[in-house]
């Protein structure tokens, strides 16, 4: 009789005993079934990992075919050309740029402090209301949790007077990370929405706070920024440096035209220095979180005087 | 038996890969389900049944990936174990439901159950995140829910096919009796 009425009710019973799981999960802060998620997080990596790795394999052959039909085509017109030095010339100078554009990108080194760990990203967004970033390098690498996440991307620039196209690195604040795994950490962007950072306006100083929690997709939201300056499109925004998290003046990105002006404070749009969305590799520099904390000792009597004698001596030398 | 299962958690694999690893299928910052995608699919094709576990699963892989994090200068953690788990999980069994009334090999019927379900799946995640983790902007049902539905829709009149070629389902008359 039982068996009956479980084998007609089996899926609405799957689907409560479910719901009852997620719901005791998501209320509870930790329990047996998180801690084994967490600990299963490290070999779901190894797997995105390894998929990531033939993933790049793939490109590579599909690149190096391509390249392959490339080149036969070239090699057959050049034949051809063979006869006149300007194709070799021409070859000359495309190797000549490109060179050069490659010595620059290895020479490139942001103006920060830190020691850097280059990572690879191995999985991006699982979901999209939830932004999250995986690379592949995690705590055997020395990555720890609160670490700022740097990156830079090269974009072509174009001058309005002259129509010259110019090539220009970009570098700027990707997010922080959140957990780490052996082999693998995980990064909470700029663009998620419980991503919040400390930042200014480079022209004016004035503080504010980027949140992740946009009414725009992809573009974090500027709030409490003062009435008092005027923000226009374009401004750049630079990290403050003041929630630990990130070193100060790392560039954020630039504000948007959506900019409005509220009875107490403005909030804007702003754009990313980095394109999140077309990320291959980052940068983790190693710094752990400031301790803002600050522990006053009560001092004993003896040494308030002693204090205070010092003050005198060094008010009466002064005079 | 065995073999059939051991497909569906290769076919669930893959699809996580390809929405977590493969850029190539974003557009204008939107990406398909494609976990949704293979949920709904089963759903049509095998019952609600394999809809509501595959749905787990793939629930399952999405909330591992989001991981833990612990709230900056608090010691609270926040956690996201079961707020993709649910509302695949009953995408997957109402699909299965629904399934039963419609042509299960026509774009059209697949395009307005996929449209439906992926919408039920954002509004329940929405739900989920706004009680269990805070405010969510409004927002993000029209700027993310709602075109992520449409991509996912119009996509699933190509995907199913792929699938069908790729794991042909069980005949009409071997399809689960309930």
């Amino acid at each position: 009789m039982l068996a009956e009425v479980l084998s007609k009710f089996r899926a609405g019973i799957s689907v409560s005993l479910i719901a009852i799981f997620c719901i005791v999960n998501l209320s509870t802060s930790s329990n047996v079934f998180v801690d084994s998620a967490n600990r299963a997080a490290a070999t779901l990596d190894f797997f995105t990992s390894t998929f990531h790795s033939f993933k790049v394999g793939f490109i590579r052959i599909v690149d190096s075919y391509g390249n392959y039909t490339i080149l036969k085509n070239e090699r057959d017109a050049l034949r051809k050309k063979l006869e006149t030095t300007q194709d070799l010339i021409l070859l000359l100078k495309y190797l000549e740029d490109e060179n050069s554009r490659l010595r620059k990108q290895l020479d490139f080194q942001p103006s920060v402090q830190y020691p850097i760990i280059h990572a690879e990203i191995i999985s991006l967004d699982p979901d999209n209301l939830f932004r999250t970033i995986i690379v592949d390098k995690g705590s055997n690498d020395g990555v720890k949790p609160y670490m700022p996440v740097i990156a830079y991307q090269i974009s072509t620039v174009q001058n309005p007077d002259t129509g010259i196209s110019t090539e220009v690195i970009n570098y700027g604040i990707v997010g922080k990370i959140i957990q780490v795994t052996k082999t693998s950490a995980r990064i909470l962007p700029l663009t998620d929405q419980y991503s919040r950072v400390g930042i200014k306006v480079k022209r004016t100083g004035h503080w504010g706070l980027l949140s992740g929690q946009s009414q725009l997709h992809g573009l974090p939201k500027l709030d409490y920024i003062s009435l008092d300056v005027i923000l226009h499109e374009g401004d750049e925004v630079i990290t403050s440096g003041d929630n630990g998290v990130f070193p100060r003046d790392i560039p954020v990105g630039k504000v948007t035209k959506d900019v409005f002006r509220g009875a107490t404070f403005q909030d804007a749009y702003l754009k990313p220095a980095i394109d999140i969305e077309k990320l291959e590799t980052v940068m983790i520099l190693k710094k752990e979180q400031n301790n803002f904390k600050t522990y006053y000792d009560k001092a004993t009597s003896s040494e308030v005087e002693k204090i205070t004698e010092e003050a005198i001596e060094k008010k009466n030398e002064e005079k | 038996m065995i073999l059939e299962k051991i497909i569906i958690i290769i076919a669930v694999f893959l699809s996580y890969f390809l929405q977590t690893s493969v850029e190539f299928f974003q557009l204008g910052g939107i990406k398909p389900d494609f976990l949704l995608l293979l949920t709904v699919y089963y759903s049509i094709h095998k019952g609600e049944m394999y809809g509501i576990w595959i749905g787990f699963l793939a629930g399952l892989l999405q909330d591992i990936n989001l991981g833990v994090m612990t709230i900056s200068g608090t010691s609270q953690v926040r956690h996201f174990l079961g707020i993709n788990i649910l509302p695949k999980s009953l995408s997957g069994y109402l699909a299965g439901k629904f399934a039963d009334s419609i042509q299960r090999d026509s774009n059209f019927s697949w395009f307005i159950l996929v449209f439906v379900f992926s919408i039920v799946k954002g509004l329940l995640l929405f739900l989920l995140t706004a009680i269990f983790h805070g405010n969510v902007a409004a927002e993000m049902l029209v700027t993310v829910i709602l075109p992520e539905s449409l991509y996912n829709a119009i996509l699933s009149m190509l995907w199913f096919r792929v699938l069908y070629w790729v794991i042909p389902p069980m005949s009409a008359q071997s399809r689960e009796v309930r």
